[in-house]
């Protein structure tokens, strides 16, 4: 009884005799050893493995159950042994030398993934190849690329992507694949298949997928730094593209072990219905020769004017079509870009959405436009990408349908959403102007200060920007004005003036009741709060605040000082753009024409 | 004097030429270069043949495609570059004045 071993042997499974094996060994290493000084000696003895590994399959699929030792010696006598090659015609030396002339002179050369001595995926090998550079130059240029700027690593993987693989894998190693094990799935088998992928235990990858949601489960508060949605999206995204193992030779492919009677059988199967598909496209071959001859009567029959015009119209179609696909792609990547920015800001705007969303329905339109709206297309986008470049073909049309009925439901939430929000804007409450206490209205002169709201230092502040800070369960926006006008009288009065839309006026009305806003006034101090807070149960409804300081004449009013700002009659001033931190201040003197500065200038813009 | 060996250096003169006049009727994938070759009762080696295809499109006289076949990885179709042709009708050229030249000869 002989042994049988399963290799795979450039591309294709090989149940193969080990005596034959070594055989097969023996005839590579001798072929090695005679090209050895042969330029392109990879690409030779890699392309006499090929056509040999097509032999072994024809074997097979004419019903031989493994490759016997006969067959490789059948295979070696048809090509030949080194001896043989001896004896047989070669190029002579003389165009040998010219070969490598023309190669210096044009130095074209391919760039390819070098399987044979690849640590990650041949990238730095490859590229020394071309460069004719020591690959551990290479090698250590990326390394300091990757740690230095943490730049290598997209480079790295564009060209593992985008270059070809030399495809010389040296005899008996096995090339696994990936595929989704259905056999051993929690969910979709994502998982197993990536733990038979890289050989390490299932566990461990799920751990890996579990971990940020369980961060998020445990550490509620923390919700908006710890999780993101990534492990989630990535696990869907490997769900889309990774093919599940259906056949055993798919299942034995994706762990990359041998294959057993009952496997060999379900190959042999499936190979039968391959020689029928060949069968049938044989025939259309056939239909498309006997079109080309047609067309060539009728090409030689026409003249030399027809193939001109044909040759110009090919060429402008070409040209049309590489720049149509040139925008097209462009455009696809700036969609690509501007959703996955609008997903980013949208997951980090997230503890904002609390303070604007209110009632079941805006909570379902916000979410479905998030999920459908964002993150579909970004996941349908990338799962095109990568099924593009792993070039899977299987199920594109229903996956096709299912994104696109799936944006569809993300517009229906995003219009949803911009109406019933719209309709909280619609309306604006009827403010008017309240008037704040004053402990001494009678001062000469009244000192003016900002300030933020801040609980205490404990709570965790979010801010976004300068403008908007999240404490707790209160949103704070810098959304108040501040007006100066002359006094009718001669007391210093304040006024406050509340604004909130709302979707009635009496719904308006009501936020601007219940809207919290203080201004602190003591002996001659006045601090304005630079913010209005808002709670959960408020909602964010455009609420500002104007406030008006009315100076009398002859007093002085004392105003945090900034080059931008201009103290005007009656327009507001915007309180955020004072800048906290000044310490800079500024008297102005009330007259009867007018607010001046106390060396006697008319304020800017005061008439 | 070695008559295997004459008649082997004829025959290295001109398998260059036969490839490039296979390829030239049509892309061609290896093993149809040898089939054609072999039905013309010239007999090569497999291991032969992959060398030379390699040299010849080092020199940039030839240039191939991959094309998807439905049984294992592609294959590669070789054909005549704009070099390969112009070198191939040079030696057309030589290869018809030597065979008239030994055919007068040979009478």
């Amino acid at each position: 009884m002989k042994q049988v071993i399963n290799i795979n042997y450039h591309g294709r499974i090989i149940p193969i005799e080990i005596a034959a094996h070594d055989l097969l060994k023996t005839y590579t290493a001798g072929l090695q050893k005679h090209f050895e000084n042969e330029e392109g000696k990879e690409e030779i003895i890699n392309d006499i493995e090929g056509r040999i590994s097509e032999l072994f399959h024809e074997q097979l699929t004419k019903g031989a159950v493994c490759i016997t030792e006969q067959d490789v010696q059948v295979i070696i006598k048809n090509m030949g042994t080194p001896e043989d090659f001896e004896a047989e015609p070669t190029i002579n030396h003389e165009s040998k030398s010219e070969t490598k002339e023309n190669n210096f002179f044009d130095g074209k050369k391919r760039l390819f993934r070098d399987e044979n001595n690849k640590v990650i995926g041949g990238v730095c090998s490859g590229l020394a190849n071309y460069f004719n550079m020591d690959v551990v130059v290479v090698r250590v240029i990326f390394l300091l690329m990757f740690f230095s700027v943490g730049f290598g690593l997209i480079p790295y993987l564009i060209l593992w992507f985008a270059v070809p693989s030399s495809a010389t894998k040296s005899i008996g190693s096995v090339r696994k694949k990936l595929y989704r094990d259905t056999d051993e799935k929690m969910i979709a088998g994502v998982c197993s298949g990536l733990a038979n992928y890289f050989g390490i235990k299932v566990w461990i990858v799920r751990a890996l997928f579990l971990l940020p949601v369980l961060s998020m489960i445990f550490e509620w508060n923390h919700f908006f730094f710890n999780v993101s949605p990534s492990s989630f999206i990535i696990y869907i995204i490997f769900w889309l593209v990774m093919p599940e193992a259906k056949t055993t030779s798919e299942k034995l492919e994706m762990k990359g072990k041998k294959i057993d009677v009952d496997s060999i059988k379900q190959s042999i199967h499936e190979e039968m219905n391959d020689l029928k598909e060949r069968a049938k496209s044989l025939g259309k071959e056939a239909s498309a020769v006997a079109g080309e001859k047609t067309k060539m009567i009728v090409a030689d029959s026409g003249n030399a004017l027809q193939r001109l015009i044909s040759g110009v119209i090919k060429v402008i179609s070409f040209i049309i079509k590489a720049f149509v696909y040139t925008i097209l792609t462009i455009i696809g990547l700036a969609m690509f870009l501007v959703l996955f920015a609008i997903g980013v800001t949208s997951f980090s705007l997230f503890p904002l959405k609390d303070f604007l969303i209110s009632g079941i329905w805006q909570n379902a339109f916000a979410w479905g436009t998030l999920v459908f709206f964002i993150v579909v297309p970004i996941i349908g986008i990338l799962t095109w990408a990568i099924r593009r470049i792993g070039k899977i073909k299987r199920n594109s049309i229903a996956l096709r349908t299912t994104f696109a009925s799936l944006w569809i439901i993300g517009w229906v939430a995003l219009t949803g959403l911009i109406v019933t929000l719209g309709n909280d804007f619609k309306r604006i409450n009827n403010p008017y102007e309240e008037n704040v206490k004053m402990d001494s209205a009678n001062i000469n002169k009244l000192l003016v200060g900002f300030y933020k709201q801040r609980q205490n230092n404990n709570t965790k502040t979010i801010n976004f920007g300068d403008l908007i800070n999240v404490e707790e369960d209160t949103l704070y926006i810098d959304n108040v004005g501040l007006k100066i006008k002359q006094s009718t009288n001669d007391s210093f009065h304040v006024t406050v003036k509340k604004m909130v839309n709302g979707s009635t006026r009496f719904a308006a009305d009501t936020s601007a009741s219940i809207m919290h806003y203080n201004i602190l006034q003591k002996d001659s101090f006045l601090l304005i709060d630079k913010s209005v807070g808002i709670n959960k149960r408020e909602k964010f409804r455009n609420q500002n605040v104007v406030v008006t300081i009315y100076v009398p004449i002859g007093k002085q009013i004392q105003l945090p000082y900034s080059k931008e700002i201009v103290v005007k009659k009656n327009s507001e001033m915007k309180l955020q753009f004072w800048d906290e931190s000044n310490v800079e201040f500024r008297d102005y003197i009330m007259r009867v024409d007018g607010l001046y500065t106390l060396d006697g200038k008319a304020s800017y813009d005061w008439e | 004097m070695n008559i295997e060996n004459t008649s082997s250096q004829m025959r290295k003169g001109i398998l260059e030429f036969c490839i490039l006049s296979v390829i030239k009727q049509g892309e061609a994938y290896p093993s149809d270069i040898i089939t054609k070759m072999k039905s013309a009762n010239l007999n090569i080696f497999e291991g032969t043949l992959y060398p030379l295809l390699t040299r010849l499109k080092n020199a940039e006289l030839l240039t191939y495609r991959w094309v998807e076949s439905n049984s294992g990885p592609p294959r590669k179709y070789f054909s005549l570059t704009e070099k390969g042709n112009e070198f191939y009708n040079e030696l057309a050229t030589t290869w018809k004045e030597l065979s008239d030249a030994v055919e007068k000869i040979t009478q």
